[in-house]
This record gives C-alpha cells, sequence and structure tokens, in this order.
C-alpha cells in the first residue's frame, strides 16, 4: 500500500492531491497560500480534504514547497557570516565582473545575502593540486567568530579557496566554531559541491546558510503539525535536480530544493513519458504569471549542473526549466504600433478584467474569453467570467492598434503562444533536439488553452492533457522517486588506466548517497554519470550509464567514449579527433517508491454546470469564427474520439480543441490530441 | 554611416511583426549556444569575446544575441566588404563560408576575424549569418602587442577568401590558416566551432522566411526597425538642440609616452544626432588607431545605453545617428595603420558621449568608469617557455581577459562596484580555481579596493586589486590604459583612483606598466593589477551620514578617506578598526 498526500505551494494557491492505491480514490483541495506561516495552509488544506483516519493510513507525504525561495525574494533568511580565504573577501560581490543587462549603465547587482561587513578573511591556502601551501591560523576563525557573535549571526557559511579538492581546513574551521561555543548553522562549501569556480560555490554555500534556519523551523512545524493529525509516515520533498529528498536530508541541505516548485509538474510528465514509452517530450506549463517549459528525453527531465536563482547562480543539479512572463494573467499593451504580452501580470489581485475583482487591463485570459476559447465563461457553479468586462478592457488596446476588438484578442494570444515557442526552441533546438518529434505535454490552468496553437507554431504532431491538468503539479509529486547525488571534479584525461581512480572516487560517494531501505520498494538504482570533453574544450556533455554495483569495468571506458561521439555529434554536428577529459564524476542513487498498484482512468470530476452543447469560437487553425463542441472532459469515453473544434470543461483547466485535430482518451486518462493528416484543414 | 535605405511601405500587422521578432532573437541565441559549447580558447567560452547576429540582404541588423557589445555594431561592415571582396553578391553560392579580417572594415584588430554565410533559399539571396569572434594567435609579432608599428606586424590578413565554397572546405586554405598561428589546435578547434554557429544562424534565418514568406517577413522587419527608429528619435527630442562638447585622453599611443588629447562634439537637431570626431589627431604610429567601424559601434553603443535600456538592438535605433571621422585620423585609420589596441582611444568616447550630454540629460548619465577594459594576455608553458628555451615545439597555453573596474555615480545611487567597461558587458572574469587549475599560477588577491571610489553625494563603484603569483615563467602583455588621467566626477563629485600595474620581481625590484608587450615574468614574481574606481557625483558633502557610516562598517571606504572628502560626517567614537 502506499497511500500519498501530494501538496504543492505556489505563490497564489496550495494544491493538494490524495491518492489511495488500494481503491483509486482522488481528492483534490485548493487553499489559499499563507505567506508568514506556510505550514498553515498546507495542513489547513490536509484538513480540508483528507478525513482523519485516512491521513493516519497516509503512507507518504510529497511536498513541493517554496520556503527557501520565498526566503531569498523577501530577504528574510538567516543573518549570515561568510568565511572566505585571506584575499578573497569579496568572490561573492564580485561575482563574474557581468552584467545581466546588456546595455544598462546603472545596473546593479542583486542585493548581497551577506553584506561585507560579515564576511571576513581567514589566513589559509590549499593549492589547485590539493597541497597544503599556509596551515589554518586558528585565531582568525576565533576573531571572525566573536564580530559574528557581536552581529547576532545565525548562520555561517564557509567556502575556502579550491576546498573542492581538499576540505580539510572547512572541515578544521566548523570544528573550531563548535569548540568556541558556536551553536547555529554551519554550511561548508565542500559538502554541497564539490566542483571547481569559487564564485558559483561560494553563492551556493550562502544560499543554502541563508535558507537554512527557515527550512528547519517550518520542516519543524510541518512535522508537529502533521503528527498532531496521526500522520506516520514519510514526508519526501522535491529536488531541483528532479526526484525527492527526506526530510532530514531537506534540513542539512536546503538549497537542493530551491526550485522545488516548477519541477513537480515537470516530474508528473515525465512519469506520463515513461508510462506511454514517449523519447521525446516537452511540457507547457501556464499558470497565471508565467510560461514553464522543460524537454523530457527518455522519460527522464533535462537536467543541468548549474541553476540560478533570483540572479545567484548554485552548483546542484537543476531540472532545465525555462520560464517567461507570459501567463493567463499577463497583461497585453502596445508599444508604439507593435503588440506585447507580458511580463508584468494582472496575478491574483486584482486578476484578469473578466474576474471582475478590479483588474481594467487586458490579458492573456481576458482575450482568451472574447474569443470564445471559454466557452461562454461559466468555469464552475459559483466561478463567471464577465465577457464584457474583457471586451472593455481590450477596447483601448484595439483602439491603440487599429484593430477591432477580436482581432486584439487574436494578436495577444498569438504574441503568447510566440513568445512560448520561443522558450520552448531554446530548450529544445538549443539542446540538439527537434521540437516536431516531440509531444507537447500541457498543464496547469491555461495550458490546454495553447496546445494545439504551440502544436501549429512548432509543427508538433501530438499533445497531451494529463488529467488534473489544472493541479498536475500535485498530482506530479505523487510519482517522485527519492533521490541522492554526488559529484567530484577530477580533471582527469580517460582512459582505460583511470577505472581504479574512478571506482574508487564512484565508491565513496555511493557510500555518501545510501539509501534508507523503503519498506516494500525495489532498490536502489544506481547511475554514474561522467561530465566530458575534448582536451582542450571547456564546455563538458554528461555521460550517463546504470551501474547496478555503482562501479565501472573497464570495457565501459570504450563504451562511455562511444556515447560522449554519438551525443557530440547529434548536438554539433561533429566529432573531433582529440583526447577526452574527465572533467567531474557524478554519482546518482534513485529509490522508487512503490509503484501506484494499477493504471486507473482518472477520470476527474465533471463541473456541474449546464452549458449550451455548441458555442461560437474563433479557430486559429481555421482563421474563422466556428460552431465548437461543448464537452464535459469527465464525460469522454475512451472508445469515442473527439473531433475539433470543441472546448473541453474540467473543474481546474479547460482545453481547446481547434478544428484539424482531434482526441482521444488514453488508458491513463490522458487526453491525447492528434493533428489530422489529411483532409483540407488548413 | 548614415540610413541610406528607401523606407518600405509597412503593411506587416503588429502581431506577425512581434512573432518574427522574437523568432529572431530566438535564433540569434542559438548562434550564441552554439559558439559557447564547443568552443576551446577560453577567450570564446568564458569571456565571451565574440559577436553573432543576423543581417538581411542590404546587411542591416535584424537580431543580434547578448555578445560582446562593441562587436556586435560593426558587423554590418564585415559583411559588406567580406562580400565586395569576393566578388560581390554575384560571387556568392549557398554553402560559402567567407573569412575576413581587414581591420579597417572589420573596426578591430586583425585577430578578429570575421565568418560570414549568406543565407539562400532556393537559389535566392536573402541575408547573411556572421560571427566576428578573437582568434588566440594569427602570427603576429606577437600573441597580443601594443607596440605594432603596421597591421602585418599584428596578424596574418584574410581578405575576404572563402574557406568554405559551396559547403565543401578549401582544405588549402585551412591549411594555410593553421600553419600561420602559434596555437593551431586552439585555432582550428575555435574555427569549426564558428562555421556550426554561423550555419545554425543560417538555418534559423532560412527557417522563419520559409516559414512567413519573403514579402510578410520583410513588412515586418522594416517595422521592427520603424519601431527601434522611434525609440531612439524619442530619446534623441529629449535633449535641447545645439553643440554639446567634452575633451577626452589617453596615455599615449603604445610607442611613445605623450599623452593624446581629442574632442568628442555631438550636435543635437531635433531628432537627429550627429558625432563629429572630424578634429582628431591624424592617425598614430602605434596600434591605439580605431577603424572606422569600430568608431562608428562605439557611438552606436553609447546612444543605445542611454535611448534603449532593455530592449533589443536593431538597425532602426541607428538611423538617427551620424558618426562624422577624417580619414588617416585616429578615428578612422588608413592602411597601414597600426589598430591592435584598436580600443584603448575609442572606448573614452563612451564616458565622453555621457560627459558631454550631462548638463542636458543630468538624470540619464553617470559619472566616468574607469574607463577602460584592463585586458591582460598571458602565454606560455607549464614548464617550458617555447620563446627562450624551446628546445622541442609545444603549443602554447594562452589565457587572459579583462579586469572589472568601478562604474561611475549616478542621480540614482552609486555606482557599481567592480564591473567589466560597459562596451565588454557580458564579458566575464576567469575563476581563480580554474586558473589555478590549468595555468602555473596562484592567485593571491581578488578583492574590491577600498577608498577607490571617487567621493560625491553618490559615490563611484569601487575598482579591484587583483595580485597573481607565477609559478613558472610566463609572459604577459598589459594594454592597461588611463594611469595618467583618473575617472573624473560630475556635478561636483570627485574623482576615483586610475588604473595601474605592476610586477614585483624576486630581487625585490618593482615595474610599473602600461601598456607593454611581451614582459617577461620570472617564475615567483608578483603580478599586480589595480583597476580604477568610478567617479563620484554631485558634491561629497551631500553625502548622506547613514551611506557613509555604512560604508565604514563594510570597509568601502576607511576612516581615512572619510575625514579627507567628507568632513560633515561625525565620527560616533573612534572610528572602528575595521581593516579592508
Amino acid at each position: 500500500m502506499a497511500t500519498r498526500i501530494g501538496i504543492d505551494i505556489g505563490g497564489t494557491f496550495t494544491d493538494l492531491i490524495y491518492y489511495d492505491d488500494e481503491t483509486g480514490r482522488v481528492e483534490i483541495a485548493k487553499t489559499a497560500t499563507t505567506p508568514g506561516a506556510l505550514e498553515r495552509g498546507v495542513l489547513q488544506a490536509v484538513r480540508i480534504a483528507v478525513p482523519p483516519a485516512l491521513v493516519r493510513s497516509t503512507r507518504y507525504f510529497m511536498h513541493g514547497t517554496t520556503i527557501g525561495l520565498n526566503a531569498l525574494l523577501t530577504r528574510s533568511g538567516a543573518s549570515t557570516g561568510l568565511l572566505c580565504t585571506e584575499g578573497f573577501r569579496d568572490v561573492l560581490e564580485i561575482g563574474r565582473g557581468d552584467r545581466a543587462v546588456m546595455y544598462d549603465i546603472f545596473w546593479k547587482r542583486p542585493m548581497m545575502l551577506v553584506p561585507r561587513r560579515h564576511r571576513l578573511t581567514v589566513r589559509e591556502r590549499i593549492r589547485a593540486d590539493g597541497e597544503i601551501l599556509t596551515a589554518l591560523l586558528e585565531e582568525d576563525v576565533t576573531v571572525a567568530l566573536a564580530t559574528f557573535a557581536d552581529a547576532g549571526i545565525e548562520s555561517i557559511a564557509v567556502c575556502l579557496m579550491n576546498a573542492y579538492v581538499n576540505p580539510v581546513h572547512e572541515l578544521e574551521i566548523e570544528r573550531i566554531l563548535r569548540v568556541h561555543g558556536f551553536d547555529g548553522e554551519i554550511s561548508l562549501s565542500h559538502r554541497l559541491s564539490r566542483e571547481y569556480r569559487e564564485y558559483e560555490r561560494s553563492s551556493t554555500t550562502v544560499i543554502d546558510a541563508y535558507i537554512r534556519p527557515a527550512t528547519g523551523r517550518y520542516l519543524e512545524g510541518l512535522l508537529r503539525g502533521l503528527a498532531e493529525i496521526g500522520f506516520a509516515g514519510d514526508v519526501l520533498v522535491t529536488r531541483s535536480g528532479g526526484g525527492a529528498l527526506s526530510a532530514a536530508e531537506l534540513a542539512i541541505r536546503p538549497f537542493e530544493a530551491i526550485q522545488s516548485g516548477p519541477v513537480a509538474g515537470v516530474e508528473g510528465a515525465a512519469e506520463l513519458c515513461r508510462a506511454h514509452g514517449w523519447k521525446l517530450a516537452i511540457t507547457a506549463d501556464v499558470g497565471g504569471t508565467s510560461f514553464d517549459t522543460a524537454l523530457i528525453v527518455d522519460g527522464r527531465p533535462h537536467v543541468k549542473h548549474e541553476g540560478e536563482i533570483v540572479g545567484w547562480p548554485l552548483q546542484t543539479s537543476w531540472v532545465d526549466v525555462v520560464s517567461i512572463g507570459a501567463g493567463g494573467g499577463s497583461i497585453a499593451y502596445a508599444d508604439g504600433g507593435l503588440l506585447r504580452v507580458g511580463p508584468r501580470s494582472a496575478g491574483a489581485e486584482p486578476g484578469p478584467a473578466c474576474y471582475g475583482r478590479g483588474g481594467t487591463e487586458p490579458t492573456v485570459t481576458d482575450a482568451a474569453l472574447v474569443l470564445g476559447m471559454f466557452g461562454d465563461g461559466t468555469l464552475s457553479s459559483d466561478f463567471r467570467l464577465d465577457r464584457d468586462a474583457s471586451e472593455r478592457a481590450l477596447k483601448p488596446l484595439a483602439d491603440e492598434l487599429g484593430m477591432a476588438v477580436d482581432e486584439a484578442a487574436r494578436g495577444v494570444l498569438t504574441v503568447a503562444a510566440a513568445a512560448m515557442a520561443e522558450a520552448i526552441r531554446e530548450i529544445t533546438v538549443g539542446q540538439g533536439e527537434d521540437p516536431r518529434q516531440a509531444k507537447v505535454i500541457t498543464f496547469g490552468g491555461a495550458g490546454p488553452l495553447f496546445g494545439t496553437m504551440l502544436a501549429t507554431e512548432l509543427g508538433v504532431p501530438e499533445i497531451a492533457v494529463p488529467p488534473y491538468a489544472g493541479n498536475f503539479s500535485a498530482w506530479g509529486l505523487l510519482g517522485q522517486d527519492v533521490t541522492k547525488e554526488a559529484a567530484q571534479t577530477i580533471f582527469r584525461v580517460l582512459s582505460s588506466s583511470l577505472i581504479d581512480d574512478l571506482n574508487r572516487i564512484l565508491g565513496e560517494m555511493f557510500e555518501r548517497t545510501e539509501h534508507q531501505e523503503q519498506p516494500g520498494s525495489a532498490p536502489s538504482e544506481r547511475v554514474v554519470g561522467l561530465d566530458l570533453r575534448y582536451v582542450g574544450q571547456e564546455h563538458t556533455l554528461t555521460v550517463e550509464r546504470p551501474a547496478p554495483d555503482g562501479q565501472l569495468l573497464p570495457e565501459h571506458i570504450e563504451a562511455i567514449k562511444q556515447s560522449f561521439a554519438g551525443e557530440y555529434e547529434r548536438r554539433f554536428g561533429t566529432t573531433l579527433d582529440e583526447q577526452l577529459e574527465v572533467v567531474t564524476v557524478r554519482a546518482t542513487a534513485r529509490q522508487s517508491l512503490p509503484r501506484k498498484a494499477h493504471q486507473h482512468l482518472f477520470a476527474g470530476a465533471a463541473t456541474g454546470v449546464e452549458r449550451p452543447p455548441t458555442v461560437r469560437a474563433y479557430s486559429f487553425a481555421r482563421r474563422d469564427w466556428l460552431e465548437f463542441a461543448v464537452l464535459e472532459r469527465a464525460s469522454i469515453e475512451s472508445d469515442r474520439p473527439v473531433d475539433g473544434p470543441a472546448i473541453v470543461f474540467e473543474p481546474t483547466a479547460t482545453t481547446y480543441l481547434d478544428a484539424g485535430f482531434h482526441a482521444v482518451l488514453d488508458a491513463s486518462g490522458a487526453l491525447l490530441i492528434t493533428r489530422i493528416a489529411a483532409g483540407g484543414v488548413a | 554611416m548614415k540610413a541610406m535605405t528607401p523606407r518600405a511601405v509597412s503593411v506587416a500587422d503588429p502581431v506577425t511583426t512581434e512573432v518574427i521578432r522574437h523568432a529572431l532573437r530566438s535564433a540569434a541565441g542559438q548562434m550564441k549556444r552554439t559558439l559557447l559549447r564547443t568552443a576551446f580558447s577560453p577567450i570564446i567560452y568564458e569571456v565571451v569575446d565574440f559577436a553573432v547576429g543576423l543581417y538581411d540582404r542590404e546587411f542591416r541588423l535584424l537580431a543580434q544575441a547578448p555578445t560582446l557589445a562593441l562587436k556586435l555594431g560593426t558587423l554590418d561592415s564585415c559583411i559588406r566588404h567580406a562580400v565586395a571582396a569576393v566578388g560581390g553578391e554575384d560571387s556568392l553560392e549557398d554553402g560559402d563560408l567567407i573569412l575576413y579580417n581587414i581591420p579597417y572594415f572589420t573596426g578591430a584588430h586583425p585577430q578578429d576575424i570575421a565568418l560570414i554565410a549568406p543565407v539562400f533559399i532556393d537559389g535566392v539571396l536573402v541575408g547573411y549569418s556572421p560571427c566576428k569572434t578573437h582568434m588566440v594567435d594569427l602570427a603576429g609579432k606577437d600573441p597580443y602587442s601594443t607596440d605594432t608599428i603596421d597591421v602585418h606586424q599584428e596578424a596574418t590578413i584574410f581578405p575576404g577568401v572563402k574557406l568554405y565554397r559551396a559547403g565543401v572546405r578549401n582544405e588549402e586554405l585551412w591549411n594555410l590558416v593553421l600553419a600561420n598561428s602559434r596555437a593551431p589546435r586552439v585555432v582550428g578547434g575555435d574555427l569549426n566551432a564558428v562555421v556550426g554557429c554561423v550555419r545554425t544562424g543560417a538555418r534559423a534565418l532560412r527557417a522563419i522566411i520559409e516559414k512567413h514568406g519573403h514579402e510578410e517577413f520583410r513588412a515586418a522587419v522594416e517595422r521592427i526597425f520603424d519601431h527601434g527608429e522611434a525609440q531612439s528619435r524619442a530619446f534623441i527630442e529629449q535633449i535641447p538642440d545645439g553643440r554639446y562638447s567634452t575633451e577626452c585622453c589617453i596615455d599615449n599611443n603604445g610607442r611613445d609616452d605623450t599623452p593624446i588629447t581629442f574632442n568628442l562634439t555631438i550636435e543635437v537637431s531635433g531628432s537627429e544626432l550627429m558625432v563629429d570626431l572630424t578634429d582628431a589627431p591624424d592617425q598614430q604610429p602605434g596600434p591605439v588607431n580605431s577603424p572606422g567601424p569600430g568608431t562608428v559601434s562605439m557611438m552606436k553603443l553609447a546612444l543605445a545605453s542611454l535611448a534603449a535600456v532593455g530592449e533589443d538592438a536593431n538597425e532602426g535605433q541607428f538611423r538617427p545617428l551620424t558618426v562624422k571621422t577624417r580619414p588617416s585620423s585616429l578615428f578612422e585609420p588608413t592602411y597601414p595603420a597600426p589598430v591592435f589596441v584598436y580600443w584603448a582611444a575609442s572606448l573614452q568616447l563612451i564616458d565622453g558621449f555621457y560627459r558631454a550630454l550631462a548638463a542636458a540629460l543630468p538624470e540619464a548619465v553617470a559619472a566616468e568608469s574607469g574607463s577602460d577594459m584592463m585586458v591582460f594576455m598571458w602565454w606560455g608553458h607549464q614548464r617550458m617557455s617555447y620563446q627562450r628555451r624551446g628546445t622541442q615545439w609545444k603549443e602554447p597555453w594562452i589565457d587572459g581577459g579583462s579586469t572589472p573596474i568601478g562604474q561611475g555615480g549616478h542621480s540614482g545611487g552609486d555606482g557599481s562596484n567592480a564591473l567589466i567597461h560597459i562596451t565588454e558587458s557580458v564579458l566575464r572574469i576567469g575563476p581563480a580555481e580554474k586558473w589555478e587549475a590549468q595555468n602555473p599560477w596562484l592567485v593571491e588577491k581578488r578583492e574590491l579596493a577600498p577608498d577607490s571610489c571617487g567621493p560625491g553625494r553618490h559615490r563611484g563603484g569601487l575598482g579591484v586589486d587583483f595580485h597573481l603569483r607565477v609559478l613558472a615563467e610566463c609572459f604577459v602583455t598589459s594594454t592597461v590604459e588611463r594611469t595618467k588621467t583618473p575617472p573624473r566626477g560630475l556635478f561636483g563629485g570627485g574623482e576615483a583612483r586610475p588604473n595601474s600595474m605592476a610586477i614585483h620581481r624576486t630581487d625585490g625590484s618593482v615595474t610599473q606598466y602600461g601598456k607593454r608587450t611581451a614582459i617577461l615574468v620570472e617564475a615567483d614574481s608578483r603580478f599586480e593589477a589595480h583597476s580604477g574606481g568610478g567617479g563620484g557625483y554631485g558634491p561629497p558633502g551631500e553625502r548622506d551620514v547613514q551611506l557613509i557610516a555604512s560604508d565604514l562598517t563594510d570597509g568601502y571606504v576607511t576612516a581615512e578617506h572619510v575625514r579627507k572628502y567628507y568632513p560633515h560626517y561625525v565620527f560616533p567614537h573612534e572610528p572602528p578598526r575595521q581593516e579592508p
């Protein structure tokens, strides 16, 4: 039995999905996010949606949280100190010396998480080969500690030069700090990252230190609250790089979960890909303020080994989600005769004009409503969109552009879709993948509106709208694996004589990634990754191979070389006659939780609204107004394909099925939309 | 260089235009990523010393990716002259790639080489996909020079030759290029990466035009240009008509040590802006001459930075701009004038542009920055210097880059600390840990330099102190400028620390250098670079005392500095003993 609750905290709403593996029962809830004390909103959602008896029998609490991100965004993290090697006090501030905005003479860095007064240096030096050049001067640590104590520092980050090779001085500093009575949090750079580049590693360490106390307090409150309502299972939190980590791990490695939010949906999409055997897919997650897209190859999200959060780099694995300001609430405006959409958003308050909460500026949602994409605008029994308000909001924009209102509305949707397509090209073509070979998986409240438009813009033949599309991020949480990773930079030429060294490093790393066995689950799956490049190059490609016992065999070396050459050829159209260099060795251990017992047909609920059987809406494919069939998603039967044009309603999302496309419900409950090949479609 | 394009009747609708703009930007982005991911030289992958963009058949900028700002504004001239050199449009075939580096038309030193892919659809030429990038060595007298006497000492010249003809590489030419480099492996790898980059751009541009059709595409492009033009004109119209003038200076020409001064004059009339540099000194016998297209590019950048912050550059934005230069002068040198340090003088025009317009636009400009890129280029072997004791040939490693400087204070606040000069806006400094892992170096210090800022109501940003212990003999070329005249303040703001560099040798001697080529740095010597701060904005006496107190606590300034420049600040008790 693996009954689980998934809870995803978003900027506006906290989403819950409860899933009982035995009965197939699903419960959904949405509550307002409670920014001051996030755990309150979470516990509230559980109380509303899941009866106490079911809470007690729930095995896993799967969680996507913004606790760390919130602390960064609102600058409400810990009062943090940073210890650096003498001569390197300003690594964090100087960074790489570049500007994020090219022509901005006034460009300013994001505010320092640690002001200079709390960045202190110690005399010590380790060389790039790991040899100690200058021994650590204990006195410098105690003097710094005195300054930190006076300043009320709660959390100390330590990032020394070349500590990725030899961490002995960082460990010594930790010991000294403890001996002298420091009882706050300590983040040592080498525990977080064994990769070179001092600025990126310092930034990672500082972020970790900065969010650690807040994360700890949050977890404490959450675990206590869950215990009070009888939950006795495991809490697992989504990692920025995919997979989940335990609450205990999160408390000591909070930087790993900073991008928890957008990743859960991608994980859900990846699970869908694995279940269907789809080789290549693109996610199109459209919420209120943003469009998030990611690439899924062979059932796994495309993962980078460096992330960025509010302008700060992070050395950690990172699902490559590209986010742009084009969501349902994004505001359209005229700029010198050109039509632009976003990144400014009407958000949840006041929201689009059609919400009738005081919004007056035209948004993507308003444009879609005017075009009939929400039918008559009745989304549920108690939520009706105001079409007149949308028209009033669009009118000034249309006038300024010299267009009719519906023409301007078409423009808004088209421009939003173009911006989304640009982001999708970045993650596909930029990785050497052809979007025309991919499935587009649309979710989020506004995602399924854009599926057929994106398919047309990108030449994609097939779109999938998963079940519970509007709550899909929470749904995605349910299928995650528990994942642990380690990495070590080494700089060695790849040859069969390297095998012993590689296996020694791998042995150590897999020891660190050992999992606590989950009852009833499969043994963990181990994957070895090597970041490789041609000798002389800088950038690397990661070649992965499964290694059940965590070791490589001599014959694997040749296979790895061939994999690299194949991947390089595919991405860059050529290969080079050079030796390969291993820059970083990576160890990943994934443990699947007990699988959902069987694939249900997840029908979801009906919206409970009486609607006319057809509605007049604009067809982008035919460039004309047509009669669209109006359907409840819950009423679609698996053996009865639906032909576009149609609008498909469900409680948290609306699917726009343009003319020339048809949809079938598959066994998992996903709606698969295909372009009708021949037959006079525009 | 002025707009001479006939204005087509704009028929594209605002929506299609925006769709095409997104697609073009995405195409330029693909070019950038391809080059970054495959290059061999840290000058490309780490420092981003290259420019990519897409151009139409009339050499007009369609879109660019954020790459080296200074190089971006010269690509049109590169294409125009490269195409002319191979015999004009009629001599182009699908699959050709032209190599071109005549500096007077690329606007840079000949180490910056342009590779240009003409883009065809069904046999019809529709545009160009160019890339201009720095090659680490093309057989100049040294890998990096500040004392050349003519262009032939700077690099091998490729005057517009087809490296690929209809998709087939010219192997003889390829061998010739590599034979004329001290670093053939890296140059070969980088050239291959550039080939991939311009082909990526060509494919993407072709796809966009095929999708929308020639007519719709052209109409949308005109509309994008008109939009950019309107933006620039709106900015220029805020400036009262008139002549605005300022004097700029540099230390010397790289060969003798006489300071050089020159005037920058801006004439504004309605929505037109003309930059007059015709009274500049004659072209110099040392390599500080700025080729005409490079001069124009500087002025495009200055205008873009004031008129269109945050907006992608396009051809239209530069239509209201005219730059007047005089042939055979510092800003339009002619053959065979040396140009290796082509930015030394022209870069001064950026802060000069702001200074000249300061009285008219006090809110739009900043005080002077450190006003140099402070480029250092290093080479050598881990063990053996090839020049001195090389019995066996080994390809040298070559690494280097720019140094961050303080930025000028402005009406909105203090200048930023330690950013690379805006002309090289996206360049990045190398990580010390990477340098130590690859080069025989030990970085002893890279920190903000307290007190290096110009005082003011809004102070300048801080420069950087960079100390490097050299563990094995190497060579360095220093291009440091503005060591003699400190960065100036605006509206009563004070001067900042000027740039400097020195080598501390094991015998205890210390030698300061400005622009100097191939300085031998013996093992265990210490190299020090001290980059300049930014000038202050407004009188220091008006600085908020809380900001002064905060700067003291952070060690950005010392008590001594505060006593000297901010007499209105009252120390609460003895100044805190905060060592910088």
